[in-house]
């Protein structure tokens, strides 16, 4: 029986390895439709329990006539002591799932739709560090025990998948097959070169097909481009090479269907590129190779300064005094103005336009969509931060958007993957002080009802954000002196009478924000 | 004038700066060292000039190829609903930790508890705290705290802990021999119901209370006085005259907060013309002591006999039967005793002895003026300590003698403050099982099977009942750092009930207290309703829920207690009197692992990181003792230990005192080996543990110790800072005392203009009759502002922290001397001296008249040091964050958690001072602005003034005429320091007035 197990075992992993990532199309069938539309919201279909149960295999649970009594109005169900319906309830902290006014066609053809996803191509295991594991622990070692929490576990996915087993075995023993003549093929960097050289376009492909390189970058994830870049597909899907080739050969996504077709890769190509495309795995993404050429100049003046001096006062090398001199007085000109540029630049990052670890656009949220600042970054108004959005806040929409306006489904899939692995996302952080300046958002937006614009300039238009003012101390205090302070309305200025009185007799015009002590140093410094 | 006097050098020598001087030169720093060893060189050569070359191109080309790094921001995953990063929240709990009890709020940030503020809406503790509570944040983030439960020292999981202790409880259930649980004293009443599960399960448990420092006799005396094993409730706020013998009320003894609260409000010269009147019999200068109208100094040998004395002076003129063989004392009592007739049924004698006839003859003298049910109700007695010194001993031989079978240590650690600490270890190795629900490691939990470890305060669920009536909550303030559980779930389990003690606490309010709305005069609402309120206010109170019973006196012990004070006072020649003290910052020890409390400087003696033997002044010229000489100390029992003396003013002659809490050996980094544990010096008498022993000898080492004193540090050279008068004086006249202000106000020209203030102008004003100089706003003030630890070495260079600091005065005799406690901060002078000489301008004056100082812009030359005439700046010598050499908290990412992040960690080599919490400033008028709206007086509080249990501190605008502080600058006795400099500054005093109608030493 053990053994039989493990072998079931490693069956479901070598499954879950063919369905990874495979994703239906952007036109979506009317169950898809439906099931976005009215399940959604707490279902999942083989991504794993949410407020209700995953409904993967759901059809096998329960029989047709029974689920479609228990869609309609699960409460009359349960409210008739059904054991499966008050079993399922209970094990869902008794949240109640919302009668449907849907025709019973429709429910049946989303139940089709669960259906059809589950026999044609059963969905990914999101874990697939462990399926490796598993794989090796099934292929070398049978007799390894496995605990018996895990028997438990397992024996309850068979049953999910109900009768199917027979025709599991039948497939696992193809899987096995192909799994050993990918452990086989392990690429050499040879092959990896020869990948590098085709996805770059540097040989052609047999089928005269684009180079991979003319929509995917290598490295950089960027707004210009919204097809995953190489390191991005690398890290997004798994690192079994076997896995990226078979993608390669028979592409998933619709875009990548339409552009393979008649460009075919052969096999060994798809070898080669997919060995090249994994050995970027763990590549940092974002990040370029950086280019010190600057400071290669600068070292190079220096040195030259410094030999002109030496010369000049010991060696004596060169007669003509004046060449010195002139080289001294050169070089100097560049190392102090190369030097105070960039002290004084030190920190202050106008212009800064880092890449983000998702193609997140402000311009598709905002502009396109409609989304005010504040829905997302929803605390400027009482706190001294505006607040990055929570994962679940991005959830609440995408949930249900699942395709993005450029990108497809590729990087919104990294937002789920994320909220679903529990693994926060790294944004790079595009406008940051010093520890030592504190800034106060509600001061500004609330108090002094300054615009998300004044500083953070027209981020509807910014597919990447970009920081558009400097941020210095300068920017700021100029700003207060010529900034008007809601003085008469905001009560509690009352008691700033000599400033009330000032402005009765017409000895100022305006109250400014520096005159009421914004330029203070302890107003941002303590 | 009166001459002031710091330190007994400074008394004795005229010229301080030679005191000074003296003192500097041993403490050569560690750079000047350096510097001193670096031999001389010879001028710069043509080689020097290639290195420099050299060194400034790597700098400069550093400095060019300098990037900004990238910054990630990680948002939550899911964000809880009531966070909202940038803003703090407040929840309200209790603290009760070795006898010390406050209603508390835990301000957290993002989840963190940073900050512990007072609650005002406790009837006991009225939103003081005292520098422990304080500090409890502190140990939250101690990283000797056990990360998992330990059986015999290695770790372990929780359920294999479970199984192995429940069979063998089971074992001991059915051997027929005890199990016992030895506490601390519990005033939770969801606890104690606890208990009482357990002993339904375990029929053979017996629950032993053990106060490391107990009120045994007290309760005792009680018992036989009154027949209720009780601590009354005192009424410092109702007492006119206040006898103390020993008790240091306003400090450590019973519940110091509370009645700093009532004592207080009796000291203020506000509205009313009077104040009560305080009279301290003492051995060491405690705080009460040193806040005393007239102090004593007595040997605790002699508390007895003046006491029978001053029965039979009041019973003289009260008419009453006189006690009798009652041997004369040279004291002079009988002015004493004239007042508190005087003042019957308003007065309040007090004694901390831990002596059955002691207590019972404060209760005859207390019975005699009539104080019951005035100024001592023993109706709504006080929970705080229950424990008696006999119930321990009896432990201790039961164990060895074989019956118990089972202990289960809560909250205590009699190994390291029980007395006969052998024997308790000895029984201990005759158990089957011994458990101890210790946090960390202490000196008991590493010799017992299992270590259980209980969460901390701020992680767990509870409850209080401080006195009768008075209930409080506790409530987690985050999620559990470490792999621990609370000591009541686990007491819970072992019984098979797996219910969490969040629940249970609940369960028990539902039936035991929620019936009790009604009579706390409250309407009647759903339970949900009730303990959500509760929760939030951290208090639910039932005024009298007791009736007002009558207490008739039992005389009958008198007679016995007499014989035994006269057998006690007798004197022997040659030999000391060792009085053991508690000491502000430790208490009974349990967390001399907080590096805050440590670096607290003992507001008497103005030493911290150590414990020392005070001997009075005349004592240590006769036997030639310098300070810091090392002594042997042995008692009669042949214990010895080693310790320095500390020649103390005050110190009654022929004893010593010694505080109790320090030399701890298994508290962690911090607090190990820091000076001396005496509790084990201790003698048992009629059952109790004495808080002094007689007939010790001193025997002279060669070897000389160098305490961390902060009392010689910055030197006011003797000028008029510190006015005090008499309350006769200031009756007749209420500048008495403060003439001088009236001739400087406003009379001396400043070189420099006036600067305006617009809108506010901040101001603070410190009464000197209130402070009591307890310590409370030192730790406040160093929690709210992210102040440094620096260690003893770093103290005895002068190089403290603290932005605000406690000064302590001296006047009159060294025998008698007279104290006052002047807490001095940055004055925010509009006319600042620091600002002038700043040469980049980091130190300037703000339009709301706070002395601004932008540590980012400082490049620390320290002339504002230099010119501050109040030295109250301070200079980051190190990087005190990162450096191994200050490994306190700041240095490890678990004890910066602590860290406020609304105040910047300063770098090392920038200059730093009090900002009178700007941060609170700004977030306080930013609210105001927000919701469109006046500031209120008193809406902003600093954070010293916010928890004063004295309410000495008042912060406000001096700009609005309305305000308490302006008010305050109008009283007669308010004036600033040197005045005469016309430096302005926004700091004020009141004079201290001293309640002497007539001198009694």
């Amino acid at each position: 029986m053990k053994h039989k197990l493990i072998f079931i075992r490693t069956a479901l992993i070598l499954i879950s390895f063919l369905g990874i990532g495979v994703q239906s199309g952007y036109a979506q069938s009317e169950g898809a439709d439906l099931f976005d539309e009215y399940c959604a919201d707490c279902h999942s279909i083989g991504e794993g329990d949410m407020k209700g149960p995953d409904l993967m295999g759901v059809e096998y649970r329960y029989n047709n006539k029974w689920l479609l009594k228990f869609i309609k109005s699960s409460q009359t169900v349960i409210k008739a002591g059904d054991p499966a319906a008050v079993k399922i309830w209970t094990k869902f902290e008794k949240n109640k799932m919302p009668n449907t006014k849907l025709s019973d066609e429709k429910i049946q053809t989303i139940i089709a739709y669960i259906k059809s996803l589950n026999t044609s191509k059963p969905k990914p295991k999101p874990v697939v560090v462990q399926t490796k594991k598993g794989l090796k622990k099934g292929n070398s070692n049978k007799g390894s025990s496995v605990s018996n929490q895990k028997i438990d576990e397992l024996s309850s996915k068979v049953d999910a998948f109900g009768g199917k087993i027979n025709n599991l075995e039948k497939k696992i023993n193809q899987l096995i097959e192909i799994q050993k003549k990918a452990l086989q093929s392990k690429p050499t960097s040879e092959d990896i070169a020869k990948g590098k050289e085709l996805f770059l376009g540097r040989k052609s492909f047999n089928s005269k097909g684009a180079s991979c390189v003319s929509c995917h970058n290598i490295y950089k994830i960027d707004s210009l481009n919204w097809n995953p870049s190489a390191v991005d597909l690398a890290n997004t899907y798994t690192q079994t090479n076997y896995y990226m080739k078979d993608l390669l050969l028979k592409p998933q996504s619709d875009k990548m269907k339409a552009v393979s077709k008649g460009h075919e890769l052969t096999d060994n190509e798809a070898f080669y590129v997919a060995a090249y495309i994994n050995s970027l795995e763990k590549t940092e993404l974002i990040e370029l190779p950086k280019s010190h050429k600057n400071l290669y100049i600068f070292i190079f003046i220096a040195l030259i300064m410094t030999l002109a001096v030496s010369d000049l006062l010991f060696t004596h090398k060169i007669k003509p005094r004046w060449i010195n001199v002139v080289l001294f007085l050169l070089s100097f000109a560049y190392v102090a103005n190369a030097t105070v540029n960039s002290a004084t630049e030190i920190d202050l990052s106008e212009g800064y336009t880092p890449l983000q670890p998702i193609k997140f656009s402000h311009k598709v949220h905002v502009k396109q969509n409609d989304i005010k600042c504040i829905f997302c970054h929803n605390s400027p108004e009482f706190s001294k931060v505006s607040g990055i959005p929570s994962l679940n806040a991005c959830m609440i929409c995408h949930k249900k958007v699942n395709s993005g306006t450029n990108s497809g489904k590729f990087e919104i899939n990294k937002l789920k993957k994320a909220y679903k692995e529990k693994t926060p996302i790294k944004w790079v952080r595009v406008h940051s002080l010093p520890d030592h300046v504190f800034f106060s958002h509600a001061q500004h937006v609330t108090i002094a009802k300054q615009d998300c614009i004044t500083c953070h300039g027209d981020v509807k238009e910014m597919d990447l954000v970009t920081q558009v003012s400097p941020l210095s101390m300068g920017w700021c205090v100029n700003c207060h002196k010529n900034t008007e302070v809601n003085f008469k309305k905001n009560k509690f200025y009352r008691n700033f009478t000599e400033l009330h009185d000032a402005l009765k007799s017409g000895k100022i015009k305006k109250v400014t924000a520096d005159q009421i002590g914004a330029n203070d140093c302890q107003k941002c410094h303590y | 004038m009166k001459k002031y006097w710091k330190s007994i050098e400074e008394k004795d020598t005229n010229d301080v700066s030679v005191v000074e001087n003296q003192k500097d030169l041993s403490h050569k720093s560690t750079i000047e060292d350096i510097v001193a060893d670096i031999p001389y060189k010879e001028p710069a050569s043509r080689r020097d000039f290639l290195k420099l070359c050299g060194f400034s191109i790597t700098a400069a080309t550093l400095a060019a190829s300098c990037e900004t790094p990238v910054r990630k921001t990680i948002p939550y995953l899911v964000k809880p609903e009531e966070i909202v990063p940038g803003i703090a929240n407040y929840y309200a709990s209790s603290l009760f930790d070795g006898g010390d009890y406050c209603s508390i709020l835990v301000k957290t940030r993002e989840g963190r508890p940073i900050k512990i503020e007072g609650n005002e809406l406790s009837s006991m503790t009225k939103g003081g705290t005292s520098a422990r509570v304080q500090a409890s944040v502190l140990s939250l983030y101690d990283d000797a705290r056990l990360k998992s439960p330990l059986k015999k020292g290695d770790k372990t999981t929780w359920s294999q802990v479970d199984d192995n202790i429940k069979s063998l409880l089971r074992e001991a259930k059915d051997s027929g021999k005890k199990i016992v649980i030895l506490s601390s004293t519990i005033i939770s009443p969801s606890t104690k119901s606890v208990y009482n599960d357990f002993i339904k399960a375990y029929p053979n448990t017996q629950v032993v209370y053990y106060d490391a420092i107990s009120a045994s006799a007290l309760l005792q005396a009680n018992k036989l006085s009154f027949n209720e094993q009780v601590i009354p409730d005192y009424r410092f706020d109702k007492a006119a005259v206040i006898v103390s013998f020993g008790a240091d009320f306003l400090g450590t003894w019973l519940s110091p907060i509370e009645y700093t609260k009532g004592y207080a409000k009796n000291r203020k010269l506000d509205a009313k013309k009077t104040m009560s009147r305080h009279i301290q019999f003492e051995t060491g200068m405690s705080l009460s002591g040193s806040n005393a109208d007239e102090r004593i100094p007595i040997k605790p040998s002699e508390e007895g006999v003046i006491l029978a004395n001053l029965y039979n002076e009041l019973a003289g003129l009260l008419n009453k039967k006189a006690l009798e063989n009652v041997p004369k004392t040279s004291r002079k009592l009988k002015s004493i005793a004239k007042e508190l007739v005087a003042t019957r049924r308003k007065s309040l004698v007090i004694s901390n002895s831990n002596n059955v006839h002691i207590q019972l003859l404060v209760n005859a003298v207390n019975n005699l003026l009539e104080n019951y049910n005035n100024t001592i109700d023993l109706n709504n007695p006080l929970q705080l300590k229950q424990g008696l010194d006999a119930d321990m001993d009896t432990l201790v031989s039961d164990m060895n003698s074989g019956k118990v079978e089972a202990l289960i240590l809560n909250n205590v650690n009699p190994v390291y403050d029980y007395p006969q600490v052998d024997k308790f270890i000895e029984g201990l190795k005759k158990l089957k099982i011994s458990i101890s629900f210790s946090g960390t490691l202490d000196e008991t939990a590493s010799l017992v099977d299992f270590v259980c470890p209980d969460n901390h305060y701020l992680e767990s669920w509870g409850d209080a009942e401080p006195k009768k009536g008075l209930f409080s909550l506790a409530q987690p303030t985050i999620n559990k750092l470490f792999d621990t559980r609370s000591a009541q779930e686990s007491l819970l389990k072992w019984t098979g009930n797996n219910i969490s003690y969040q629940n249970y606490v609940s369960e028990y309010w539902k039936k035991s207290i929620y019936p009790l709305q009604s009579k706390a005069g409250l309407k009647k609402s759903s339970f949900k309703k009730f303990w959500i309120k509760s929760l939030q206010d951290g208090v639910f109170e039932v005024a009298n829920l007791n009736t007002n019973k009558k207490h008739d006196f039992n005389a009958k012990d008198l007679k016995n207690a007499v014989a035994n004070a006269v057998k006690a006072n007798k004197q022997i020649a040659g030999s000391f009197e060792l009085y053991f003290s508690e000491s502000i910052a430790l208490g009974n020890g349990k967390h001399a692992n907080n590096p805050w409390l440590q670096e607290l400087p003992d507001p008497i003696t103005k030493a911290c990181w150590d414990n020392y033997a005070s001997i009075s002044i005349p004592d240590a010229k006769k036997l030639g003792f310098k300070n810091g000489d090392v002594v042997v100390l042995s008692t009669k029992n042949n214990k010895k230990i080693e310790i320095p003396v500390l020649l103390q003013p005050g110190q009654a002659q022929g004893a010593l005192s010694i505080a109790l809490g320090f030399g701890r050996k298994s508290a962690g980094k911090v607090g190990n080996n820091v000076g001396q544990n005496v509790f084990a010096l201790a003698e048992v008498k009629g059952g109790n543990t004495t808080n002094f022993i007689t007939e010790v000898k001193l025997a002279k080492t060669h070897k000389n110790h160098d305490f961390a004193l902060t009392q010689t540090h910055y030197s006011m050279e003797g000028r008029d800072i510190i006015r005090e008068t008499t309350l006769a004086k200031y009756l007749k006249n209420p500048t008495s005392g403060n003439e001088k202000h009236e001739k400087y106000k406003g009379k001396i020209k400043s070189l420099y203009e006036a600067r305006p203030h617009i809108g506010n102008h901040w101001g603070l004003s410190i009464d000197l009759n209130s402070c009591t100089a307890c310590g409370n706003c030192i730790i406040a003030c160093q929690a709210e502002n992210n102040v440094p630890v620096v260690g003893k070495d770093e103290v005895r260079r002068r190089r403290s922290m603290h932005w605000m600091r406690v000064d302590r005065y001296y006047s009159n005799s060294v025998d008698t001397p007279e104290v006052l406690h002047l807490p001095v901060m940055c004055q925010h002078c509009d006319s600042a001296p620091c600002e002038n000489v700043c040469p980049v301008a980091a130190t300037t004056h703000s339009k709301d008249g706070l002395n601004n100082i932008a540590y980012n812009r400082c490049i620390g030359t320290r002339y504002c040091m230099n010119n501050c005439p109040y030295k109250v700046r301070r200079f980051n010598w190190y990087a005190y964050t990162e450096s191994s050499k200050f490994d306190f908290n700041m240095n490890s990412d678990l004890g910066r958690m602590v860290l406020n992040p609304d105040v910047v960690v300063r770098v090392r080599g920038v200059v730093e001072k009090c900002t009178m919490c700007v941060q609170r400033i700004q977030e306080g008028t930013g609210k105001a602005k927000q919701e469109n709206r006046e500031l209120e007086d008193g809406e902003i509080t600093p954070s010293c003034v916010q928890s004063c249990p004295a309410d000495a501190l008042i912060f406000g605008n001096m700009n609005d005429k309305n305000s308490r502080i302006s008010k305050k600058l109008e009283d007669e006795r308010t004036y600033h320091l040197l005045e005469e400099m016309s430096v302005l500054p926004s700091v004020a005093y009141q004079t201290k007035v001293r309640n002497q109608p007539n001198k009694l030493v």
